[in-house]
């Protein structure tokens, strides 16, 4: 009897799995606590280890696809044994790479119960010759493409179709809308002239993984939550000095991991977001406002594969030494992609920093379903009026996007005031 | 310019090139005052003699025998078969001695002679009278194969016939005799193995030969008015065989039907198909080949089933459809 692999639920909130790679063939033998495939929840690749011995059957999906979890993936099971799939295994499908499941669905509904071959590559995706020529060209996968409807196969205007539909998600400007309606046929002449944009040494690149969902988060926040972004010259000398002395009393060990003014703004953060809840909240579905009672700072971390955010729990509550060596420790794991899906989730607020980049101000876009975001600038030293003189000071731009759906202005720039204010007497975090 | 029969252009072609070659002399059955089978030669006796216009004994073999002996010796002969079937008959001459001569002399001895032979159905003329076997010959290295479609092309191939050094097979089409295209008087040629564009079109290749090309023309008008933009080609000669025109419009069109009144299995539509699969037009294919032969089947002598045995226009005209439609 075949035993069923399913997409695992790794964290709480996880609805769905996507699937990136997968470890075993069909007909592999694989042992109990092998890993079977890697999957990509929440921007963590998690391995997917097999709970049986045996030879991998089938495999349901394939690398690009999102699952919910729960779902049936792969069967594991003798050498030679049948594997009957039912449609109800492959109905809750969320998302496919393409048409690649989209086949395999409608194939198993038309022949339910019955084995079907499964496209694991573009190769066995029916698609005309011409069709296969322009997608290497374009560099198009063609589990990406759909099939016009009533047709058995992706043809050349399909390819087109979706080569013309990708360019102008990217690169067309969502003006069309905003100046006036244009007709159809200039629409179409404007993708045209997109498409011959594309210069045969361009690079076209796919876009998959983190890349792809970093852009559809990015897009759902910045077209869905109206931003509003305010900023505030903060006068680091306080905090420089108040780092310096803290510097001099750390402990041998604690000296190991440099103590940086990142850590005294990210204490500061967290600590207005305990006094002001709704700034740290969540807009949820257009129907609650949740206000949350711990602060869980997420910090934006640059790494090769794109943004991530891990989170910090209870960031309000530990000490600067504690803060900054386990900051440092999950950038360091984030930068290594060795975060685990947890280490991900609930971040109640998130704060960024392009500061080390030189940039004072900039928008950030709100990491949803979260409410605000912080934009941490550079410290630069710059000539300032204190008490009727000018004085070369040490001073920082904060830039808080806030989502106006949550929260208005007044909400906001207090609590931007309230970080400025401790940031300037740091004394107040002991408060 | 005038126009004249396509049986009118068959005849006034051998005239004409009777007149300026000695060398030149038709061989077949009744094709003196009767005027053969169809008619053809009608009239040529009293021109050219009746030692230039030679009646037979009934005998293939024995036609496409002397036919091969006397191209050795020098002369240029054009045998007439009654019905194309029966070159079956002339087979060995044809297949064993006629192709094979000139490579096995080492080209030091050629067999420049032409066999005419009426093919094609419709007349109700039953499965004996009513065959296409150009692929037969078609498949032998050594012959070359001609199949015109209009009283021009036919005129214009058979002159580059008799002008080649090996035996050219001369397809004629029964149904064709009566129709009428525009034919220069004076005598002209068209080269072997070039293809022609019979009507110009973007959206689907359709390459017929024949009197499948009229078919495929008729076709063509009705789907102009679906919004349809048919191509069709003829490629006049299966041997040697223009590929390269062939190529280019399916690269233009990425659709292809072929059309041919031969039983479909092992027809040469199937050769034509594989030449493009072969070439580079395979990556400009947007749709699966279409391909419209003969029924395998003896063809039936009654003229409504005849009808049904070879493609008709309508088939030609729901194939070019679900070419489009299903992809």
């Amino acid at each position: 009897m075949a035993t069923e692999v399913t997409m695992p639920k790794l964290a709480m909130t996880q609805e769905s799995g996507t699937i990136l790679q997968w470890y075993k063939e069909v007909g592999d033998q694989i042992e109990r606590g092998e890993p079977l495939l890697e999957v990509m929840t929440n921007k963590t690749n998690v391995d997917v280890e097999a709970y049986e011995d045996g030879v991998l059957l089938r495999r349901l999906y394939v690398v690009g696809d999102e699952v919910p979890v729960l779902q049936v993936i792969a069967y594991i099971g003798e050498p030679g044994e049948e594997v009957r799939v039912s449609n109800k295994e492959t109905s809750g499908v969320m998302k496919q790479s393409g048409a690649s499941s989209v086949e395999l669905r409608e194939t198993l509904e038309s022949n339910d119960g019955v084995t079907v071959p499964i496209p694991n590559s573009s190769l066995q995706i029916r698609a005309t010759p011409a069709a296969r020529a322009l997608s290497r060209q374009y560099n198009i996968d063609l589990r990406d493409v759909k099939r016009a409807e009533g047709s058995q196969r992706i043809s050349r205007s399909d390819v087109q179709a979706y080569a013309t539909q990708r360019n102008s998600m990217n690169t067309l400007p969502k003006v069309a809308s905003a100046v006036s309606q244009p007709d159809p046929e200039e629409k179409i002449s404007v993708q045209k002239k997109m498409m011959q944009s594309v210069d045969v040494n361009d690079e076209i690149i796919l876009i998959s993984g983190v890349r792809r969902i970093i852009g559809q988060r990015m897009a759902q926040s910045a077209f869905s939550a109206p931003h509003v972004t305010i900023t505030a010259e903060v006068d680091m000398k306080a905090a420089n000095d108040l780092r310096q002395e803290m510097t001099l009393i750390m402990s041998k060990e604690q000296r190991e991991t440099h103590l940086s003014i990142n850590i005294i703004i990210l204490k500061a953060t967290a600590i207005a977001l305990r006094r002001y809840p709704n700034v740290n909240s969540t807009w949820k579905d257009d129907s609650n406002l949740i206000f949350h009672k711990h602060v869980h700072l997420a910090m934006a971390v640059a790494t090769e594969n794109g943004l991530i955010a891990p989170v910090i729990h209870d960031a309000d509550r530990q000490g600067l030494f504690e803060l900054n060596y386990f900051t440092k420790e999950l950038a360091e794991r984030a930068k290594n992609g060795k975060l685990s899906p947890q280490e991900l989730e609930g971040g109640t607020f998130t704060i960024t920093n392009l500061g080390m980049y030189g940039i004072e101000t900039f928008s950030p876009i709100i990491n949803p379903p979260q409410s605000a975001i912080l934009g941490v600038g550079a410290v630069v030293d710059k000539a300032v009026a204190v008490e009727g003189e000018v004085r070369i000071r040490p001073r920082m731009m904060l830039s808080l996007s806030f989502d106006h759906r949550a929260m208005d202005g007044s909400d906001a720039a207090e609590y931007l005031r309230y970080i400025k204010t401790v940031l300037e007497m740091p004394m107040m975090m002991l408060g | 310019m005038r126009e004249i029969t396509y049986q009118e252009a068959v005849r006034e072609a051998m005239s004409q090139i009777m007149r300026k070659d000695e060398r030149v002399f038709l061989m077949g059955e009744d094709i003196g005052v009767y005027g053969g089978a169809f008619g053809v030669t009608r009239g040529m006796i009293e021109e050219f003699g009746p030692d230039r216009i030679r009646n037979t004994p009934i005998s293939e073999a024995a036609i496409a025998g002397t036919s091969v002996g006397s191209a050795l010796t020098g002369m240029r002969p054009i045998m007439e078969l009654q019905f194309s079937d029966f070159v079956t008959i002339a087979m060995d001459q044809l297949v064993n001695q006629a192709a094979k001569i000139r490579y096995m002399y080492g080209g030091r001895a050629s067999v420049p002679m032409v066999v005419r032979a009426p093919g094609g159905c419709g007349t109700g003329a039953a499965a004996q009278h009513s065959q296409s076997l150009e692929a037969w010959v078609a498949h032998v290295p050594g012959l070359k194969v001609v199949q015109p479609s209009t009283a021009y092309d036919a005129k214009g191939l058979l002159k580059a016939a008799v002008d080649d050094d090996n035996p050219v097979i001369f397809y004629e089409h029964k149904l064709l005799y009566g129709t009428k295209s525009e034919v220069p008087e004076e005598l002209y040629t068209i080269p072997l193995g070039v293809a022609d564009i019979k009507k110009k079109g973007k959206d689907v290749t359709v390459i017929a030969t024949s009197l499948m090309v009229h078919k495929a023309l008729e076709a063509a008008v009705v789907l102009e008015k679906d919004g349809i933009d048919v191509e069709v080609v003829d490629p006049r000669t299966l041997v040697p065989l223009d590929k390269e025109t062939l190529i280019q419009s399916v690269k233009k069109t990425g659709r292809l039907l072929v059309v041919y009144e031969a039983v479909k299995r092992g027809g040469f539509g199937a050769e034509i198909v594989s030449s493009i699969v072969e070439s580079e037009a395979f990556d400009y294919l947007d749709a699966p080949i279409k391909r419209l032969g003969g029924k395998e089947i003896p063809i039936p002598q009654n003229p409504e089933l005849e009808k049904h045995a070879v493609p008709q226009t309508e088939d030609i005209i729901e194939a070019v459809r679900s070419l489009v439609r299903e992809r």
